[in-house]
């Protein structure tokens, strides 16, 4: 399950700080249907940023892993420490 | 620090030498954050310490650090590419 759930990543040595806060990172399988009854987009517009932009979070420096745990986990920064599966859209 | 043995304060070096680099990623975007520069102070003081007790025990770990007028040992084990020599 584990093992699964994070793309078959070793789980000797690791920290598993993330556990039960990881998000499954997929693309869309290509024969799913989006939600709700039509395709149309519904954007929520925010003042000072327009559409067809796209932005990015700004990062803040906290959830820092100590520097044994950042080591193993490739990152010092626990919210950029996203479980990344699937293959060519394809879940596994 | 000086509990641990040569691996373990190998380990050590590259575990906080990896933070320092992931932290000065950070602050390449936030080049004034106190958080994170207090943290890369840190972490720089407690690279530096272990370097510092690495070399006076166990020997340069790259050739600018060769201090021995007699012999040239940054040539003793073990090499870069050999698995010891990278934690």
């Amino acid at each position: 399950m584990e093992q699964n759930r994070n793309c078959n990543r070793s789980s000797q040595n690791r920290c598993f700080y993330n556990q039960g806060n990881s998000v499954k990172y997929t693309t869309q399988p290509r024969n799913s249907k989006p939600a709700g009854n039509d395709s149309c987009p519904h954007p929520t517009q925010v003042p000072g940023r327009p559409v067809g932009m796209t932005y990015i979070p700004e990062q803040a420096f906290e959830n820092i892993y100590d520097a044994k745990c950042g080591l193993m986990e490739g990152t010092m920064f626990k919210d950029l420490n996203l479980i990344f599966c699937g293959i060519r859209g394809k879940q596994i | 620090m000086n509990k641990m043995n040569k691996k373990q304060l190998m380990r050590f070096i590259t575990e906080v030498s990896f933070a320092m680099d992931d932290i000065a990623l950070y602050l390449d975007l936030h080049p004034s954050c106190q958080k994170a520069l207090a943290s890369y102070d840190n972490y720089k003081n407690m690279r530096n310490q272990a370097v510092k007790d690495y070399i006076s025990i166990y020997g340069p770990i790259n050739k600018y650090q060769v201090n021995d007028t007699n012999y040239f040992s940054w040539i003793n084990d073990p090499w870069p590419w050999e698995r010891e020599g990278n934690c």
